[in-house]
C-alpha cells in the first residue's frame, strides 16, 4: 500500500475519509466514499447592516430541496430603509455562506409578527405564513415563485384574530403534474367553541389565484378551557400521512395553563371530509393525548433568561417511514423554570415512548428527521445565566450526540420587546444534511461559538466589539439570527502538506494542467493559489471603477466533459458557487471569490476538483488552460470582453 | 389624432419616465445622484445581471441613514429599462432598497438626468416636495378623524377585558384619561376628559404602537368604531399615526383649516 503513495504522481489529492491518515489505507482497500460531519455557524446579519442594534429574534428557515444553494430566512427584522409597505427576508444563494436582506413581505409597519416559511419540495415555490406587521393579529398566507427577485410576495389568504401560522409543504404528482400541498397550522382565535387549533390547507397551491384552494380545518376535537395553546404544528410524509400537534387547555389559574399534549393524524393528505381524524384517543375522539395535565405557563414578560414563556412545540416524521414520529414540548413541573420533553412513536402515533430527552430550562425545540432516519433536535437551554443552543441527534432514539452551537449571556443585550430569543427556532433537513436557525446575543467572542462562527457584519473578535459599517466605531450588542448547517462533506486535504515525504513535486508548466491517475475514478485536486504562481497570471483587482474581486474565468481546453466532472471547493471541502459552461474546445469554470477570502494575485484558497470516469485505462492527461479576468459573468464577458 | 400622438410622444420623451417627480418621490425611499459606471454586471453576485448596472453614488438626497456609507462608492441598480442607460450617464435616481448584503442593490423607480450643477437647488426642491407630501398625508388623516385634541394624560390603568382569547401578542389594553387642552375638531371642550385605549404590551406586534404615561402631552387623533377592535372600549390609539408629538400642534392647526 505504501507503494501507492510513492506512485502518487500528483502533488495533491483529494481523500475521502472519515478521520485521518490511519484511514487512508482502508480507503484504498475499499473505495467507499466516506465523509466527515461539518458544522457551520453563520451570523445572518448582512455586512451592510453592520450599524443595526435591533432584536432580530424568532428565526425561521426554508432551504430549497431542489437547489440547496438557495435559502430564505426570517426573523423579527424591520425594513432597513424605514419603509413600511414591505418587510425583509434573509436570502442566500450560496448554501448559507452569506445572506442578504430582500424586502418582499407585505407589511403595514416594515416588519412582521410571527413568520414561518418553507419551499415546496419541487418547483422552487416559497410559501410563507405571517402575522402582518402593523395589522394586529391578521394572518397572511403568502406565495413567491422567486423569493430572490424583487417582486413582493402574493397574498393568498388574510384572516384576522390569528396566531403563529406555521408552514409545512409537500409536492405530489397528480395526473402527471406536480401539485404543492401546503399546510398552515395556526391558532385561530376566532374559531367557534374554543377549538382553536387549526390547519389551513390547499391541495394545489402553486399557481392558482387567491385563495389558491386554501380552506381552514379545526383539528381540535375536544372541549377546551377557552382555547388551545398558541403553537400548532404539522409534519408531512410524502406518502400522504400528515400529523398535527397541539396543546389543549383544560384549566387556567394565574399564569398556569393545564394542558393535554395532543397528536392527530390524517392518512390521505388531509383531503377527506373529516381531515385529521385517523388517530383516535380518549373518548374515541380524534387525537391521542400523549401527555395530560401538564402545565404550560403563560408569562408574557421576561420569565426564563429574559424570554417569555408560552407554548413551545415541534413535530417531525421520518421521511422513509411515516409510522415513526417525534414530538417535543416545554412545560413546567415546579414553581420556576421549564422542562423540555422529546418523545417518539413508532406505530403512527398510537403509542408513545417515555421521555427520550428531558432538558431542564429548555425552550424553543425544533425537530427534524433526515433521509437516513437520523432524528435531530435543536433547542435552547438556560444554564447559569447563559443561553446554550444545542444540536442533538440520534439514530435509535436512545443515544443522542450533543453539540453546542452557541453559549451566550442571557442579559446582554437587555430585551427591547418580547420574545427576547423567540417563541420558536427552526430546523429542517435536505438529504442527509440538517439546516437550522436560532437567535442569540451577537457579542463577537470566539468562545461563545464552540463550533466556530462567521460574521458578515463588521466585528472584532480580538476586542470583542461589533463595529459599524465604516469600521471606525463600535456598535452595541444585540440579538441576531444565526444560520447553521450540519453537513456530511468529503474530507479534503493536501497530502503534500500533511506528509510531504509521500509526495513528489508536480511539474508546474505554464498554461497546462497535468493529471496523472492511479485509479478510476481518477480524482485530483488543483489548488488555484499555486496555479497563480505558474499557470496563470492572476492579476487581482487593479484600477478604479472595476469590480473587486472580479470574476475569474478558467478555460480548460481539449478536455472531454463527458469523461470529466468538475467542482470548485474551499480548503475545507465546502462547495463554492460557480458556473460551468462548455466552449468549442473544452469548458470554462467561472466564479467570483468572496471578498473575505480574496487575495490579490492569489485569488484565495480555492481548489478545482477533477473526477475522471471511463478513461479506458489511460493514466496521464494534459490540458491547455488559461485565465481571463472580468467585470462580468461568463455570458456577459463574452459580449463585453475582458479587461 | 395628431394631438394624441403628440401627447404620447411627449410622455415617452419625458426625462423623468413613468410619472412625475412627485409620484416618484411617493414611492421612492432612497433618492441619490449617481453616475452609471458599468452595465450588465453588479457589485453583488447575481445570476442574471441582464438589467443590473453599477452606479457610483455621488450625492445623497434622501435615505442618508442607509446610504451615507456608500457615498462616493459603487452600488448596484436594477434598472427599469437598461437599454435607456449608458455608462457615464449622470442622473438623480429614485429607488427602493432591493438587497442589503455585502453591498447594496436598489430597484430603480425613476430617473431624472442631471449634471453636477444645481444639486443644491434640486435637493431643496425635493425636500420641499417631501414636506408637502407629509402635510398632505397628515391633512388626509385629520380629515377622516372624528376628534382632534391636544391634551395631557392624567392617569393610566390596565383594562380588565372579558372574553378575549389569549395569545402571546396580547396588546395589554390600557386606558389613559386625557384632559383636553385644545380641541381642533369634534365635540370635546377645553378641560373635558376623554378616555383613550392603547396597547401597553411590549410584544413584537405592539412594540411600535404609542405608549402613554401620566403627565404626557401630545396631539390625539381620535376615531370612532375601529372595526378590528370591536371588543375594546374607548377611542383606540394603536398606531403612531394617531398620536403626534405636541410640537406638531401648529402644523395640525394650519392643516385642519
Amino acid at each position: 500500500m505504501k507503494n501507492l503513495f510513492k506512485l502518487q504522481g500528483a502533488w495533491s489529492i483529494i481523500f475521502l475519509c472519515a478521520s485521518f491518515i490511519a484511514e487512508i489505507t482502508f480507503l484504498f482497500a475499499q473505495p467507499t466514499i466516506l465523509t466527515r460531519t461539518r458544522y457551520r455557524v453563520i451570523n445572518m446579519m448582512p455586512n451592510a447592516q453592520s450599524n443595526e442594534t435591533s432584536q432580530d429574534s424568532e428565526p425561521n428557515i426554508a432551504v430549497d430541496p431542489e437547489n440547496v444553494n438557495n435559502m430564505v430566512g426570517s426573523a423579527f427584522t424591520f425594513n432597513p430603509t424605514g419603509a413600511t409597505a414591505t418587510a425583509p427576508v434573509y436570502i442566500s444563494t450560496n448554501k448559507g455562506a452569506t445572506w442578504v436582506l430582500n424586502n418582499i413581505v407585505p407589511s403595514g409597519n416594515g416588519g412582521t409578527g410571527d413568520i414561518s416559511l418553507k419551499f415546496a419540495p419541487r418547483g422552487h415555490t416559497l410559501y410563507t405564513g405571517t402575522l402582518r406587521g402593523g395589522s394586529s393579529l391578521t394572518m397572511n398566507i403568502l406565495r413567491s415563485a422567486n423569493p430572490f427577485g424583487a417582486a413582493t410576495m402574493t397574498q393568498l389568504v388574510s384572516r384576522a384574530n390569528e396566531d403563529q401560522p406555521y408552514i409545512t409543504a409537500l409536492t405530489t404528482l397528480v395526473s402527471g403534474s406536480d401539485r404543492d400541498r401546503v399546510y398552515v397550522s395556526n391558532n385561530n382565535l376566532g374559531a367557534a367553541s374554543g377549538r382553536t387549533a387549526t390547519v389551513d390547507l390547499s391541495a394545489n397551491a402553486r399557481t392558482a389565484a387567491a385563495p389558491a384552494g386554501f380552506a381552514n380545518n379545526v383539528i381540535e376535537a375536544r372541549t377546551t378551557n377557552g382555547q388551545d395553546r398558541p403553537s400548532v404544528r404539522c409534519a408531512a410524509n410524502a406518502n400522504g400521512v400528515i400529523y398535527g400537534l397541539f396543546a389543549r387547555t383544560t384549566a387556567s389559574s394565574g399564569s398556569n395553563r393545564t394542558c393535554d399534549v395532543t397528536v392527530v393524524r390524517d392518512d390521505n393528505f388531509a383531503t377527506g371530509a373529516s381531515p385529521f381524524t385517523n388517530l383516535t384517543g380518549a373518548g374515541s375522539l380524534a387525537g391521542v393525548l400523549v401527555a395530560t395535565g401538564v402545565n404550560m405557563p403563560f408569562i408574557n414578560a421576561p420569565a426564563l433568561g429574559q424570554n417569555r414563556l408560552g407554548s413551545h412545540m415541534s413535530i417531525a416524521v421520518d421521511p422513509n417511514n411515516s409510522a415513526i414520529v417525534y414530538i417535543a414540548w416545554t412545560d413546567r413541573t415546579g414553581a420556576t423554570g421549564t422542562n423540555l420533553h422529546v418523545r417518539r412513536s413508532t406505530n403512527s402515533g398510537v403509542n408513545w415512548s417515555a421521555d427520550l430527552l428531558t432538558i431542564a430550562n429548555g425552550l424553543n425545540p425544533a425537530l427534524s428527521i433526515n433521509s437516513t432516519g437520523t432524528a435531530a433536535c435543536l433547542y435552547q437551554q438556560l444554564v447559569t445565566g447563559r443561553w446554550e443552543t444545542h444540536f442533538r441527534s440520534t439514530t435509535n432514539g436512545t443515544t443522542w450526540s450533543d453539540v453546542i452551537l452557541s453559549n451566550t449571556p442571557d442579559n446582554n443585550p437587555a430585551p427591547t420587546f418580547q420574545p427576547y430569543l423567540g417563541d420558536y427556532c427552526d430546523l429542517m433537513s435536505v438529504g442527509r444534511n440538517f439546516y437550522g436557525v436560532f437567535s442569540a446575543s451577537n457579542i463577537p467572542i470566539t468562545a461563545n461559538f464552540p463550533q466556530g462562527v462567521t460574521y458578515q457584519r463588521n466585528a472584532n473578535f480580538t476586542t470583542n466589539q461589533l463595529r459599524n459599517l465604516a469600521n471606525n466605531g463600535n456598535v452595541n450588542a444585540s440579538i441576531d439570527p444565526f444560520f447553521f448547517a450540519v453537513e456530511q462533506v468529503p474530507f479534503v486535504f493536501d497530502i503534500c502538506t500533511l506528509q510531504p515525504w509521500k509526495c513528489r513535486v508536480i511539474e508546474m508548466d505554464p498554461r497546462i494542467i497535468k493529471i496523472k491517475c492511479l485509479t478510476e475514478p481518477c480524482i485530483v485536486v488543483d489548488p488555484i493559489p499555486r496555479n497563480c504562481l505558474v499557470k496563470y497570471n492572476c492579476p487581482g483587482c487593479g484600477g478604479n471603477n472595476v469590480l473587486c474581486p472580479p470574476y475569474y474565468h478558467i478555460f480548460i481546453d481539449e478536455i472531454d466533459p463527458r469523461q470529466w466532472q468538475f467542482d470548485l471547493v474551499h480548503k475545507d471541502g465546502g462547495t463554492v458557487p460557480y458556473q460551468l459552461n462548455k466552449t468549442q474546445s473544452g469548458i470554462v469554470l467561472s466564479f467570483r471569490p468572496d471578498k473575505e477570502k480574496f487575495r490579490e494575485k492569489e485569488i484565495g484558497d480555492y481548489y478545482i476538483l477533477f473526477r475522471g470516469d471511463k478513461l479506458n485505462g489511460k493514466k496521464e492527461f494534459q490540458f491547455k488552460t488559461r485565465l481571463e479576468v472580468s467585470d462580468y459573468r461568463y455570458k456577459e464577458h463574452l459580449e463585453f470582453g475582458r479587461r | 389624432m395628431k394631438s394624441q400622438i403628440k401627447t404620447c410622444l411627449l410622455f415617452f420623451m419625458l426625462p423623468v419616465f413613468c410619472c412625475g417627480q412627485r409620484d416618484l418621490l411617493k414611492s421612492a425611499d432612497l433618492v441619490f445622484q449617481g453616475e452609471v459606471l458599468k452595465l450588465y454586471t453588479s457589485t453583488i453576485d447575481w445570476d442574471d445581471p441582464g438589467d443590473l448596472g453599477i452606479v457610483k453614488v455621488t450625492n445623497i438626497i434622501e435615505g442618508d441613514e442607509l446610504l451615507r456609507n456608500y457615498l462616493q462608492k459603487n452600488i448596484t441598480v436594477k434598472f427599469r429599462n437598461i437599454k435607456e442607460v449608458k455608462p457615464g450617464q449622470k442622473a438623480i435616481f429614485y429607488t427602493n432598497l432591493w438587497l442589503s448584503g455585502n453591498g447594496l442593490a436598489v430597484t430603480e423607480i425613476g430617473r431624472k438626468d442631471t449634471d453636477d450643477g444645481g444639486m443644491d437647488k434640486q435637493r431643496e426642491e425635493i425636500k420641499a416636495m417631501r414636506m408637502q407630501m407629509q402635510d398632505d398625508s397628515l391633512r388626509e388623516n385629520l380629515r377622516i378623524t372624528d376628534h382632534v385634541v391636544t391634551g395631557r394624560v392624567l392617569s393610566v390603568k390596565k383594562l380588565a377585558l372579558q372574553n378575549l382569547k389569549e395569545s402571546e401578542h396580547d396588546p395589554v389594553w390600557t386606558e389613559a384619561e386625557v384632559e383636553v387642552d385644545e380641541s381642533f375638531k369634534g365635540d370635546f371642550k377645553k378641560g373635558s376628559r376623554v378616555k383613550v385605549t392603547f396597547a401597553a404590551s411590549n410584544d413584537i406586534m405592539w412594540v411600535r404602537s404609542p405608549k402613554f404615561k401620566t403627565g404626557q402631552s401630545g396631539v390625539w387623533l381620535l376615531k370612532k368604531n375601529q372595526e378590528e377592535f370591536q371588543q375594546v372600549p374607548n377611542f383606540i390609539i394603536a398606531d403612531s399615526s394617531r398620536f403626534l408629538d405636541v410640537r406638531k400642534r401648529e402644523s395640525v392647526r394650519r392643516l385642519i383649516q
